[in-house]
């Protein structure tokens, strides 16, 4: 069973899965991330039996509340944007052979998924039981990348909405 | 049905044009964008024909009758100082121009006015024939409160109301439909008066009340201004002004309204859409939005057809942009001030 570890979360993916932690590539740290001054990364790339290669970017803002969430919809798109176009250089041009078959596999896709597993910081009150509503990051998601994927998800634990993999 | 309106240097709108859907129309944009600009000047033309139309001995629309017609309506209804203060100023003199195509072409309209013009617009395009259906304008508050004698005081003194006011009065007096479509009308109403717990009538004294079973009637007044809102829908679908083909213009639905309300008139305004009514609204809720969104996925309302318009301000005016979809309308303000708030109070101390 493929599991990925980001920032203390676990994505344990289902056997007939292929996941890989794309930030971690050596063709992304080496190679495509300096390309126009600075290309980001999504966390996970994840491929089903069905075909279809979801980008999964992961905040947990219980330990780690970096981004603004003004700023968070328009980082993740850009990184999804940017992971996209970095697949058909890594097929091509990465030096590790793993990582080239992993993006020719991504390449052969017949469908996008993309994720923001969105943990919420801790802080929460009456009037703000989720401190970052997964509503409004989903809508502003939904404008920017709606060639990407016209249906994207905010997903957290306690809200996977039947995705086949778990979170732990 | 309505199909399109151009406008060219209407008040904020330097040149636009906006191409409608049969059934469910959504306007945002913030304060100032131009909204209820839009609303009430589609629909004072819309008034027009219909009032014309409704007229003993009424002949075919001339230009003599629609220049001045459509002049009093416009003033009346936006209540500006002069006719030529609708009309965007920049240096000298500017032409307001509209133009309104709708699926039957014998109504298609077009006409114009100066930035000098005081009561009368010129005629570009006569229509043929006059609007059959009087379209329906909600104002932001509820006016069965205020029906009892409104309209003949309206008439004989000079009031700072506009005249949609005195426009819905007159529909919501109408008698209640008999015979036939009275099933219709049951099918259109029961959901209402559920949320309501129970009926609007008319009194013979000239005010409205709201019939509970079981508990005798209560005076509007007395009614939340939330209730007495879906009351007036209700009261017009049963005299017949929202049934069966028709305009409605409901401008913030959601004012005074709980979430827990904005529901049910989210999914009133899908049923009069279904039901063959031509919805315009303009709205800043986004709790509306949502509520549309949710009932679109649903199998009861997948079909209906939507157009959503966001208006914009810029340097040279407002810019319209027009999808299907809410997503397709640029940014939406009410959702990057929620993120800002959860911003906001992520800082807090």
């Amino acid at each position: 069973m493929p599991a990925i570890n980001v920032d203390g979360l676990t994505f344990q993916f289902p056997a007939e899965w292929k996941a890989s932690k794309y930030d971690d590539w050596s063709f992304y740290r080496n190679q495509f991330q300096s390309v126009c001054g600075g290309a980001k990364a999504i966390d996970v790339l994840a491929l089903s039996p069905e075909r279809c290669a979801w980008l999964i970017e992961v905040k947990d803002y219980r330990v780690n509340p970096r981004t603004k969430p003004t700023e968070l919809p328009v980082e993740v798109a850009c990184k999804v944007r940017d992971t996209l176009a970095a697949l058909l250089c890594a097929r091509v041009n990465a030096n590790d052979s793993g990582e080239k078959d992993f993006a020719g596999q991504a390449l052969k896709s017949k469908s996008l998924g993309v994720v923001l597993h969105l943990e919420q910081p801790a802080k929460h009150s009456i009037l703000f039981p989720r401190a970052i509503d997964p509503a409004t990051v989903k809508q502003k998601l939904k404008q920017l990348l709606k060639a990407v994927d016209a249906h994207p998800s905010v997903l957290e634990m306690r809200q996977m909405r039947g995705v086949p993999w778990a979170v732990v | 049905m309505l199909k399109s309106v151009g406008l060219k240097n209407l008040t904020v709108f330097p040149k636009a044009s906006f191409h409608f859907s049969p059934q469910l129309n959504v306007v945002i944009g913030e304060n100032s964008t131009g909204k209820s600009h839009l609303l009430r000047v589609v629909y004072s033309v819309l008034a027009v024909s219909a009032e014309e139309g409704r007229k003993p001995k009424a002949g075919p629309p001339t230009k003599t009758v629609l220049q001045v017609r459509l002049a009093d309506k416009l003033l009346a209804v936006l209540r500006p100082e002069s006719l030529g203060r609708l009309a965007r100023r920049k240096q000298g003199r500017e032409r307001c121009e509209m133009n309104f195509v709708f699926d039957d072409r014998k109504l298609d309209i077009d006409f114009n006015f100066a930035t000098t013009s005081k009561s009368e617009v010129g005629i570009e395009k006569l229509p043929r024939i006059w609007l059959e259906k009087s379209p329906v304008f909600l104002p932001t508050r509820e006016l069965l409160t205020i029906f009892p004698n409104f309209v003949s005081v309206y008439d004989n003194h000079y009031l700072e109301f506009d005249e949609t006011w005195r426009d819905t009065c007159v529909l919501l007096g109408a008698p209640a439909l008999r015979g036939p479509k009275e099933k219709v009308v049951r099918k259109l109403l029961s959901p209402i008066e559920e949320v309501m717990d129970g009926r609007i009538d008319l009194d013979k004294n000239g005010r409205f009340y709201l019939r509970i079973p079981g508990q005798g009637r209560m005076e509007m007044p007395l009614v939340a201004e939330g209730l007495s809102k879906l009351a007036m829908i209700a009261r017009l679908i049963s005299t017949g002004s929202l049934l069966d083909k028709g305009y409605l213009f409901w401008d913030e639905p959601e004012a005074n309204l709980n979430p827990k309300l904005i529901k049910k008139v989210a999914f009133t305004i899908m049923e009069l859409c279904k039901s063959g009514i031509q919805v315009f609204t303009a709205t800043h809720s986004l709790f509306l939005l949502r509520e549309f969104e949710i009932l679109l996925q649903t199998k009861a309302f997948r079909k209906v057809s939507t157009k959503f318009f966001g208006l914009r301000l810029e340097e040279d005016g407002v810019v319209v942009k027009q999808g299907k979809g809410v997503d397709d309308i640029g940014p939406i303000t009410s959702l990057d001030e929620q993120l800002g708030q959860s911003d906001r109070y992520l800082h807090m101390e």
